[in-house]
């Protein structure tokens, strides 16, 4: 695999991204793992290291919730889903990162 | 805190094994998928399974990533360390019973000495508002720690002050209750201020309190109080004593009401009963005696008036009484205190206690600096376990953490051990207390209980010890050099600090305990010299018999003496004595009875001391072995005429008339105003002349003879039932024959005989014998505990060197170089541990001294000093010896593989 192509995630933005990716429905780890991935075309390499104490990171905040239900392949699995204050939380990030990446874009270009 | 997460957490610390699972499952699934992605892209099913595991990386840390996440950990890991702690400590039984049973008598003995000082001092007293009750004291330029009133002071602040609702007077008395058992008993009795009660703000639990108009009675019976102890005790409760009368030694009082339960005022014990003050006689005449200081003051404040409002206001009345009588008041002022927590009679015991709380303290160090130095010596031993850990990635703090963990579970249970010691302990104590305590004859109340205060102060001392204990080592030990350590444990860094350090901790256990012990032995050689002293009379062969007055069986006064003329007849007539006598007062034996004395015919006079008087009768000098000097003795004339004669001692003598002689010459005695309770009666003499002169004696104090002393003729026609009689043979029997003779003329009347030696026995030099017996057992357990680090540290570093003995006995070296070799270092240390002890125990005895004794009496004792500093240090040596010869005795070839 070409991993001089790939991205180490920036401190933080974790979060964002499994956040987003939850509000399409309820998903198991992997398959948010591998929706970053396939969605980013595989810059975005997910650390399984950070996912999962990141999900449970999120699950404490009260942003997602989990519950055992039954996979695609009929295997019992735990799936996270967006909570009502989890949508809030990631409106305000969205939000944030737009206005970090632009003002970012911005110096790049300008300074 | 989130509430998402605070039920999480609970989840996570109460269902730990569901959640852990949950967790193995979630991850497994993860593989599961990862690896059948990879079989989908093509590979066969073990190599996708092991490349998903590459993709993944190591599960246990992503798990650990997740329980942090979680937050319980700490938690987890304490109850760990707990667990890990305890199995070290049933490990290792016997480290482990030395260190609680040290710990537990070092917070035990604080302990109880603790909550004695919180049930003394530290309560306030139980009655509304006890901050406003104050005590009022006559303080002057030598004494400041605050003195009795005259009655006249007392009248005049009551009367004149703004500042308190009610001034109460209260006058402590030894008396004799003659109650229904017909049987007069040994009673301590206060005489009180009718508004006693009131200003302490507090009622009768039965019958009535003394009313205002009371006070003005001049005739009996006089109306008093029982305290609900005595009452319980003596009565059973019975509510049929309200409204009796009863002789209380002579004088006829009716039972109007009983005190609460445990009540004392400022006392330190619950009297026996309180009696109307009204019964010494009238207010207005004991007022005429400005020098009889005999009344306590307690005030309670006006509401919003403060402290020092009130002390403002006493200070000018004392400046205008001390206006109106200069000669009786001179320099004498008012000091107004907070009676509520520490009243007067509290204050004593403050010094007392901090002595105490020293050497306490200091064994509670000794367990401490014993118990850090076994865990020093342990964390040696687990030095190659300790370095195994840090090298497999172990962090310092948790090992930090383990060793804490060890040394807080340590405290705690020496803690909870200590706490059941001391519980046992106190109620011994307080039992005891009333020798300590110079009772005057009343009830000791004290609430022994550990309380909250006292359990805190526990804990606080078991925590403290704990983790100041096991954190130098935890310090030490988690810090070697990392590769030294695992090959070779002697190698480890800091080794020789440890053992320098332990080596420091032991000579100052040593050092320390001898300087208690130095203590001990000086209050005990000094408690046996004051014994040995001659007090100038005779002491085995003299008996002192007390007999109650039959006045208070209701005897005439007519019958009183024919009785007394009778029991003299009988006495004399015993086998075996061979003289019997009469005076006021014991020598030695604690009742002190003074007055003034002042030369005729001399300038300048009113500088002097009071001066102890006895009464004595005519064979009294005979009869304890008081030799005349010059003159003669009372002739049978004198005594029948109460003639103004005296008889003085020579230190008198000297001091007034230093280059003539005294005999001939006359001195004035007392003053026409002093009056005194029934049946004491003071000198009254403007001229006696002195008749003769014996010699000096210890009559006031065993620490110094007598400044002088004055002898009067005992009047004829008063009882007197203090008895002194001088046998010949064997004391014992011929006392127990006296016993008798007296219950043959009077069954009811109680009676006590001792001899003189037991009587000085119990008095001051029992003081020292307590305070002696209290700091021996300090520094015995001090000693022990010295004596068990001496031992450990030495077989530690026995141990260390056992390769190195191995190899000089291979090499030929004698058992003796072996033994001097090992040895060296420890009677190095002990030495240096005793230097110290005995400067310490010198500092610490002349501090024991200048509470204890007056200054430039013997107290500091050279020999007794180098005695128990040889014997602690033969002792310390011992324990030093015993691993040292089993190590000699080894096999050289044994010590070799030993490792």
């Amino acid at each position: 695999m070409g991993n001089e192509t790939r991205i180490d995630l920036l401190q933080g933005t974790l979060d964002l991204l499994i956040l987003r990716t939850l509000q399409n429905g309820p998903m198991h780890g992997w398959s948010i793992s591998e929706r970053i991935q396939q969605i980013s075309r595989d810059v975005l390499q997910v650390n399984q290291g950070s996912l999962y104490p990141a999900m449970h990171r999120l699950e404490h905040q009260g942003w997602i919730s989990a519950e055992w239900g039954v996979s695609e392949l009929g295997r019992r699995a735990r799936f996270y889903k967006l909570t009502a204050k989890g949508q809030k939380q990631l409106e305000a990030e969205t939000e944030n990162w737009a206005r970090l990446s632009d003002a970012i874009g911005r110096v790049l270009k300008l300074a | 805190m989130q509430w998402s997460d605070f039920v999480l957490r609970l989840k996570g610390l109460l269902f730990r094994s569901r959640v852990e699972g949950d967790l193995d499952e979630e991850l497994r699934f993860h593989l599961e998928m990862e690896a059948r992605k990879n079989a989908a892209a093509g590979l066969d099913p073990a190599a996708a399974a092991r490349q998903a595991r590459i993709a993944f990386g190591g599960a246990e840390v992503i798990k650990e990533d997740c329980r942090d996440v979680r937050g319980t950990r700490w938690i987890e890991e304490f109850a760990q360390d707990i667990r890990f702690a305890l199995r070290m400590l049933r490990k290792d039984r016997g480290y482990t019973l030395t260190a609680v049973a040290a710990l537990a008598v070092g917070i035990g003995a604080n302990t109880s000495l603790f909550t004695l000082f919180a049930a003394l001092v530290l309560k306030p007293l139980p009655i509304p508002q006890p901050n406003a009750v104050v005590s009022l004291a006559r303080t002057t330029a030598k004494n400041s720690t605050g003195g009795f009133f005259s009655v006249a002071d007392y009248l005049y602040y009551r009367d004149h002050n703004s500042v308190f609702t009610s001034v109460a007077s209260e006058m402590p008395a030894h008396l004799r209750l003659a109650g229904s058992a017909n049987v007069a008993e040994p009673v301590m009795g206060i005489f009180v201020s009718a508004n006693y009660l009131a200003t302490f703000g507090v009622h009768p639990v039965a019958g009535r309190d003394f009313d205002a108009a009371e006070e003005q009675r001049t005739a009996g019976p006089f109306p008093a109080l029982l305290s609900e102890n005595y009452w319980r005790r003596h009565f059973g409760g019975d509510r049929a004593v309200l409204g009796q009368t009863l002789m209380l030694s002579g004088t006829p009082v009716t039972v109007i009401g009983i005190t609460p339960l445990d009540f004392m005022g400022t006392r330190p014990d619950v009297p026996d009963a309180w009696i109307l003050s009204a019964a010494l006689g009238p207010a207005a005449r004991r007022a005429l005696a400005r020098n009889d200081l005999s009344c306590a003051l307690t005030a309670r404040l006006k509401p919003g008036v403060t402290v020092a409002q009130a002390q403002a206001q006493m200070s000018s009345l004392a400046a205008a009484l001390r206006a109106d009588y200069p000669e009786a008041e001179r320099a004498w002022k008012v000091q107004v205190e907070n009676a509520a927590r520490f009243g007067p009679a509290h204050r004593n015991f403050v010094g007392m206690f901090a002595i105490l709380q020293v050497a306490m303290g200091l064994v509670l160090l000794i367990a401490c600096s014993n118990v850090a130095g076994l865990l020093l010596g342990r964390a040696v031993v687990r030095q190659r376990e300790i370095a195994l850990r840090l090298s497999i990635g172990a962090t310092r703090g948790r090992l930090i953490r383990q060793f804490l963990a060890e040394g807080v579970l340590l405290a705690v249970l020496a803690g909870a051990a200590a706490f059941l010691v001391s519980w046992q302990a106190l109620s011994i104590l307080s039992a005891r207390a009333s020798a300590m305590m110079l009772s005057e004859g009343g009830t000791i109340a004290i609430d022994a209980t550990p309380d909250l205060t006292v359990f805190f102060y526990i804990l606080a001392i078991s925590i403290f010890a704990g983790i100041s204990f096991a954190l130098f080592p935890a310090l030490q030990a988690t810090r070697p050099d990392l590769a030294a350590a695992l090959k070779d444990e002697n190698a480890g860094l800091g080794i020789q600090g440890k053992a320098r350090l332990r080596g420091w901790i032991v000579a100052a256990q040593v050092a320390v305990c001898l300087a208690l012990l130095i203590g001990a032995g000086l209050l005990t050689s000094t408690s046996l010299r004051l014994l040995a002293i001659d007090p100038g009379f005779e002491t085995d062969r003299l008996l002192r018999m007390t007999v109650a007055s039959p006045e208070e069986l209701g005897y005439s006064e007519a019958a009183t003496l024919e009785f007394e003329r009778r029991l003299h007849a009988r006495l004399r007539a015993v086998p075996g004595v061979t003289s019997v006598s009469f005076a006021s007062r014991i020598p030695l034996g604690g009742n002190i009875t003074v007055t003034r004395v002042e030369p005729r015919g001399e300038a300048n006079a009113a500088a002097l001391p009071p001066f102890p008087y006895t009464y004595v009768s005519r064979e009294y000098f005979e009869t304890t072995g008081i030799p005349l000097l010059r003159g003669r003795l009372f002739t049978a004339q004198e005594v029948a005429t109460n003639a103004p004669v005296v008889v003085i001692t020579e230190a008198l003598a000297r001091r007034f008339w230093p280059s003539g002689d005294a005999i001939g010459k006359r001195i004035a005695l007392g003053s026409p105003t002093e009056v005194h309770f029934t049946g004491r009666r003071a000198p009254n003499s403007p001229a006696s002349e002195i008749i003769g002169i014996v010699r000096d004696s210890y009559s006031l104090s065993l620490l110094a003879p007598d400044p002088g002393a004055v002898y009067l003729p005992k009047p004829e026609n008063e009882w007197n039932g203090l008895v002194f009689l001088r046998v010949a043979g064997d004391a014992k029997r011929t006392a127990a024959v006296l016993i008798r003779e007296v219950r043959a003329a009077e069954a009811r009347l109680p009676v006590s005989i001792d001899p003189m030696r037991d009587v000085i026995a119990t008095g001051e030099a029992s003081a020292f014998r307590i305070a002696a017996l209290v700091f021996g057992a300090i520094g015995l357990v001090g000693f022990v505990l010295a004596a068990v680090g001496v031992y450990s540290m030495a077989a530690y570093s026995v141990s260390r060197q056992t390769r190195e003995v191995g190899i000089r006995m291979a090499l030929g070296a004698q058992r003796r170089d072996v033994v001097r070799l090992l040895l060296a270092g420890a009677l190095r240390l002990i030495g240096g541990g005793l230097v110290a002890g005995a400067t310490l125990g010198l500092v610490l005895s002349r501090v024991l001294a200048s509470q204890l004794v007056r200054p430039g009496t013997g107290f500091l004792d050279p020999l007794v000093i180098v005695a128990i500093s040889v014997g602690t240090g033969t002792l310390a040596l011992l324990a030093a010896w015993l691993p040292v010869r089993r190590a000699a005795r080894m096999d050289p070839a044994l010590t070799l593989r030993f490792e």
